[in-house]
């Protein structure tokens, strides 16, 4: 019988020694995967209960929105909101696809609003934007905690490590978007400007305090301004409230209106928040040609339709931020971003057109917190 | 690992312990993550609305109501502009993972 090791360096030694045999034990059979995969559930488990303490934050937040609102039924629509779900266009046909496109994106945008509008029939539109948002953002959550779930219960059916494993290298980031949203969801009731609104916000800035708006489209509004002898036409969506508006078909409807005037536009400039690279600074001002919006296409294409349509100039104007920076309360980098993109559209219209010219400038993104 | 007799022998212990070690302090960390993950949900944010009273500006909390481009009345004796409505910037500690700090980073 073999003697049993006395002091503790012996022990220590039999100890690794079993412990080596045990991993090339765990190798030849597989184990050692299994316990990697257990930890990688365990972890992904651990922040699946955050998302999901995201979700249901998001939730009860909007429903005490909507109930300090004087809502009825909020539960039952909230619920029924969250699941709404649009089922993407046949694209192996891709005639007319915008159209259709665009069809499904108004009618989704109208049921929230029909349906808002008929649990708080007493709010004004600022209000009802405000809790359209929250549905939104709760709704967003919901999906992304739902959808990890899901990835995470298929891995572990199907024994499928890479997927486990994928899901819980990519879990910081996700957690990081959730966190994003949630954070967004505050500033967002409050009714604060977000980085996005830095497009209407340069629109508003260019047009002055006294200038007197008229709406064109559904929440879209437009102004005149006579800068360095140009008569600039100014479009954003309607604010204070949270809204994007329509502002491709808004300016398509105004060239039109322009052209059939005897006044041709020269230059079209879009101005709208653009997503950063990683080492660029937030704030900082880009020029470039094209429409700047970050639209999935209904409405960036009328701009680029009526600019080749009538042969005129279409320029982009891009503030950089992060996505975070754009969904979230706008900070002090952004808002003298705001000011340097102005500076660029005044020196844009002064270089890039003559005297008596007629321009376009339309200020692009969320105007949540930017009246006019 | 190191046999007995073997020039490397001494390590052995050394190793274990260390071993042993990182795997807890591994645990710990990830543990203090989720933690701080946790606490920034309670955490709000606030926001300053700056007014601009033709040359001077002046920066107050923000107020329920307050939007860009609303007119205001507090300037001294006069109406002003709300120029911008800005987050409160938070002092944060200056953070840097590199060298073997950046390995542990989750």
């Amino acid at each position: 019988m073999p003697e049993l090791p006395a002091n503790l360096p012996d022990w220590i030694s039999a100890i690794s020694q079993l412990l080596l045999v045990l991993i090339f034990v765990a190798l030849f059979t597989g184990a050692n995967q299994r316990l990697q995969v257990y930890l990688w559930s365990r972890d992904i488990r651990a922040k699946l209960n955050i998302l999901e303490a995201f979700a249901g934050e998001a939730r009860k937040k909007t429903l005490e929105y909507m109930a300090s609102s004087g809502a009825k039924e909020a539960e039952s629509t909230l619920k029924r909101l969250t699941d709404f779900f649009v089922i993407s266009p046949v694209d192996i046909e891709p005639v007319d696809i915008i159209r259709r496109l665009e069809h499904l994106v108004n009618l989704r945008q109208r049921r929230f609003k029909e349906e808002v509008a008929k649990i708080m029939p007493e709010s004004d539109d600022v209000v009802r934007s405000k809790a359209e948002v929250a549905v939104e953002i709760t709704s967003a959550l919901t999906f992304i905690s739902k959808f990890v779930r899901h990835l995470l219960l298929t891995g572990e059916k199907t024994r499928n490590w890479i997927l486990i494993m994928q899901l819980q290298l990519l879990m910081p980031l996700i957690l990081k978007m959730a966190d994003t949203y949630r954070r967004a969801l505050y500033d967002f009731l409050k009714g604060v400007p977000i980085g996005d609104s830095a497009g209407p916000m340069v629109a508003l800035r260019l047009a002055g305090v006294d200038a007197s708006w008229e709406r064109i489209e559904e929440e879209t509004v437009y102004t005149v301004k006579r800068i360095d002898g140009r008569e600039v036409y100014i479009v954003k969506a309607e604010g204070p409230g949270s809204s994007v508006g329509r502002p491709g078909s808004a300016t398509e409807r105004l060239i039109e209106k322009l052209v059939a005037g005897g006044k041709k536009p020269r230059l079209l400039i879009t101005v709208d928040a653009a997503l950063k690279l990683e080492g660029e600074e937030s704030g900082s001002v880009a020029e470039g040609v094209g429409a700047a919006i970050g639209d999935i296409g209904p409405e960036k294409i009328r701009f680029e339709r009526v600019s080749v349509k009538y042969g005129i100039a279409l320029r982009a104007v891009a503030i950089k931020m992060s996505l975070e920076e754009a969904i979230l309360g706008m900070n002090e980098k952004i808002a003298r971003g705001v000011e340097k993109a102005v500076e660029t559209v005044r020196s844009m219209i002064s270089r890039e057109s003559r005297e008596g010219d007629v321009v376009v400038v339309v200020g692009v993104g969320n105007t949540v917190g930017v009246g006019q | 690992m190191f046999h007995e007799g073997t020039p490397l022998e001494w390590l052995q212990p050394l190793l274990f312990v260390f071993i042993l070690g990182l795997t807890i302090a591994l645990m710990v960390r990830q543990a203090s993550e989720m933690k701080k993950l946790e606490q920034t949900v309670s955490k709000k944010r606030e926001f300053i609305t700056v007014i601009s009273c033709g040359d001077k500006e002046v920066r107050r909390p923000f107020k329920e109501g307050d939007f860009v481009g609303k007119k205001v009345s507090e300037c001294d004796g006069g109406e002003g502009l709300i120029h911008y409505i800005i987050v409160k910037e938070e002092k944060k500690e200056e953070k840097s993972s590199k060298g073997l700090k950046s390995l542990f980073k989750i």
